[in-house]
C-alpha cells in the first residue's frame, strides 16, 4: 500500500470509529460525528478537504441547507400519561403508528440526508413499532433518538434500546414539584426508568417544561440532573399548543422571569457543571442579554429554524416546518425531496428574517432569532408570522406604543 | 495557494427532544477564546477523516432455486 493509500485508509477507519456522515451543501458542507455527537459546518474547502467531489449544489429556495439536518417524526397521538400541557393532546386510545409508512418515510429521511430524527408521540416507547423504527433509521445510517415519561421503560425494553443513540426522560421538577407542572405525580416512574436506561443507552438526558411553577424549583431540578450524571438537561419553553392552550396565560414565564432565565441557567450549569441546554423558542430571552454575535454564530445558538435545519413529519405523514405548525408542506415523502426547496409553506417560514416587520426588523440579532416561536406569535396574536410577542424587545415596543397611543400629546413633543 | 479548510460552525449534542431544536447554552461562557480554540482544533483534524460508505437500502435477494 502507498503512502497515500495508507493514509485514506486510516481515515476511514477513523471516520468510522466517530460515526462520520458527511453532506455537501451550496456553502460547503456538514459534517456530522456520532461520537462526540456534533454537527460541523465546513466551508468550500472543508468540503473538498473531506473528499467531496460532486459540485456544490444549487441553494434550495431560501433554505441554508438542502435538507433537514433533523426532522422530528410524532409516529402518533397515543399515551396514557394525559398531562396537563400536552402538545399533541395525545389520548390513551389513539391508533399507533401506521407500520405502512415505515419504508417509504425512512427511505425519504435517508434519501433528503437527514442525519437525526428525533421520534415523538404520544409516548413513543409504548408505541409496538418503536423498536422496528429505530432499527430502520439505523440501518441507513441515520441516528435515532426520543424523549419519554418513563412510563413504559421495563429492564427488557432498556435492554433492546440499543439502536438510540439518545433517550431523554421527560422531568419538569423533581420530587413532589413533579405534579405542579404534568398533573399527576409520576416522578418516582419518572426516575426510576432514568436509572435503568443510564444502563444501557450511551446517553441519557432530562426534558422538562420551564413554566411559572417549575422556574421555582429549577435549583433542585439542576443538582438532581448533577446527582443522576445525566447527559444533559434540556429546558423546553411552554407551548400554547394542544392542552398546552389551556392554561398557558397562567403557566407561561412572567417576563421577569423570562429575561432572568439565562444568567440564572448559566450561574447554575457552572456550579454543578452541568450540559443544559434551551430549545429554540427561548432565543428572544437569551438575545436579551446581548450575547457575542460571533460566540452564537459559530455555536449556532439560533432561534426558529422551522423549515430550514428543522422539519417535522405529523402522524398523518405529512411535513411540516416544526411539531407546533399545522400547515403542510406536502407527504413527507415528497416534501423531503423535489419539494423542500419550493415549499411556499416552507418558504414563508424562512423568509421571514428577510422581510421582517417591526420592532424584528432593526433588531441586531434577528439573523439568529428569525422572530421568535411561531407557534406563540399565532397563539397570542392570530397570526404566526407576527414577532414572538413574549420577546422582551417586542414587549417593550408594544408598551411604548400603547403609551403613545394612550398620551399622543407627548408623543409629539 | 488552496485555501485551507475552515469549520465555521459547530453544534454539539443530539437532540431527543421531539419538539423544538436544543441549543446548548452553556457554550457562551466560552466566549470568543473559546470559539477559536475549537475552530483551530476541529479544523486542523476533521479533514484528516473520511466518511465510511454510507448503508444502502436492502434489496430483496434473488434465489434462483424459486425461479
Amino acid at each position: 500500500m502507498t503512502r497515500r493509500g495508507l493514509g485514506d485508509h486510516l481515515a476511514s477507519i477513523l471516520g468510522k470509529a466517530v460515526g462520520l456522515r458527511v453532506r455537501r451543501e451550496a456553502f460547503g458542507a456538514i459534517a456530522m460525528t456520532e461520537r462526540p455527537a456534533a454537527l460541523f459546518y465546513l466551508d468550500e474547502a472543508g468540503a473538498k478537504a473531506m473528499g467531496c467531489s460532486e459540485p456544490a449544489p444549487e441553494p434550495a429556495g431560501s433554505a441554508e441547507h438542502r435538507a433537514p439536518v433533523e426532522v422530528h417524526w410524532t409516529l402518533s397521538r397515543r399515551c396514557d400519561q394525559a398531562c396537563t400541557a400536552c402538545y399533541t393532546q395525545s389520548v390513551p386510545n389513539a391508533a399507533p403508528f401506521n407500520r405502512e409508512r415505515l419504508e417509504a418515510t425512512v427511505e425519504a429521511l435517508a434519501s433528503a440526508g437527514v442525519f437525526h430524527v428525533a421520534i415523538g408521540g404520544g409516548e413513543p416507547l409504548a408505541d409496538p413499532f418503536i423498536l422496528e423504527v429505530a432499527r430502520a433509521l439505523r440501518a441507513r445510517g441515520l441516528s435515532p433518538s426520543t424523549t419519554t415519561s418513563g412510563g413504559p421503560v421495563t429492564p427488557d425494553l432498556a435492554r433492546r434500546l440499543t439502536d438510540f443513540a439518545q433517550v431523554n426522560v421527560s422531568i419538569d421538577a423533581p420530587g413532589a414539584a413533579y405534579a405542579e407542572v404534568r398533573g399527576h405525580d409520576r416522578f418516582a416512574m419518572a426516575d426510576a426508568a432514568l436509572r435503568l436506561l443510564q444502563r444501557h443507552v450511551p446517553r441519557v438526558g432530562i426534558n422538562a417544561v420551564l413554566t411559572r411553577s417549575s422556574f421555582a424549583h429549577l435549583d433542585e431540578l439542576v443538582r438532581y440532573a448533577k446527582e443522576r450524571r445525566v447527559t444533559e438537561l434540556e429546558l423546553l419553553r411552554l407551548k400554547p399548543a394542544g392542552r398546552g392552550r389551556a392554561n398557558y396565560l397562567e403557566q407561561r414565564l412572567t417576563p421577569e422571569q423570562a429575561e432572568s432565565v439565562l444568567p440564572r441557567v448559566l450561574a447554575l450549569a457552572k456550579r454543578y457543571r452541568v450540559r443544559i441546554k434551551f430549545d429554540c423558542s427561548f432565543a428572544p430571552f437569551v438575545y436579551h442579554h446581548a450575547p457575542e454575535p460571533r460566540v452564537l454564530s459559530f455555536f449556532r445558538i439560533h432561534g426558529c429554524e422551522a423549515g430550514d435545519s428543522l422539519a417535522s413529519i405529523n402522524p398523518e405523514g405529512g411535513l411540516t416546518g416544526c411539531s407546533f405548525l399545522a400547515a403542510e408542506a406536502g407527504p413527507a415523502t415528497v416534501a423531503l425531496g423535489k419539494a423542500w426547496a419550493g415549499s411556499p409553506v416552507l418558504e414563508r417560514l424562512r423568509r421571514y428574517r428577510q422581510e421582517p416587520p417591526e420592532p424584528c426588523k432593526g433588531c441586531a440579532y434577528l439573523k439568529a432569532c428569525n422572530g421568535g416561536c411561531r407557534a406563540v406569535s399565532a397563539h397570542l396574536t392570530g397570526d404566526p408570522y407576527a414577532p414572538d410577542p413574549e420577546c422582551p424587545r417586542v414587549r417593550r415596543a408594544a408598551d411604548a406604543a400603547r403609551d403613545a397611543a394612550r398620551d399622543p400629546a407627548r408623543d409629539a413633543e | 495557494m488552496r485555501p485551507r479548510p475552515r469549520v465555521t460552525s459547530v453544534r454539539f449534542g443530539f437532540n431527543p427532544n421531539s419538539s423544538s431544536l436544543g441549543i446548548d447554552v452553556t457554550f457562551l461562557m466560552l466566549g470568543l477564546a473559546g470559539v477559536s480554540i475549537i475552530s483551530a482544533t476541529v479544523s486542523a483534524l476533521l479533514p484528516r477523516l473520511r466518511p465510511p460508505p454510507a448503508p444502502r437500502p436492502e434489496t430483496p435477494t434473488q434465489d434462483a432455486s424459486k425461479s
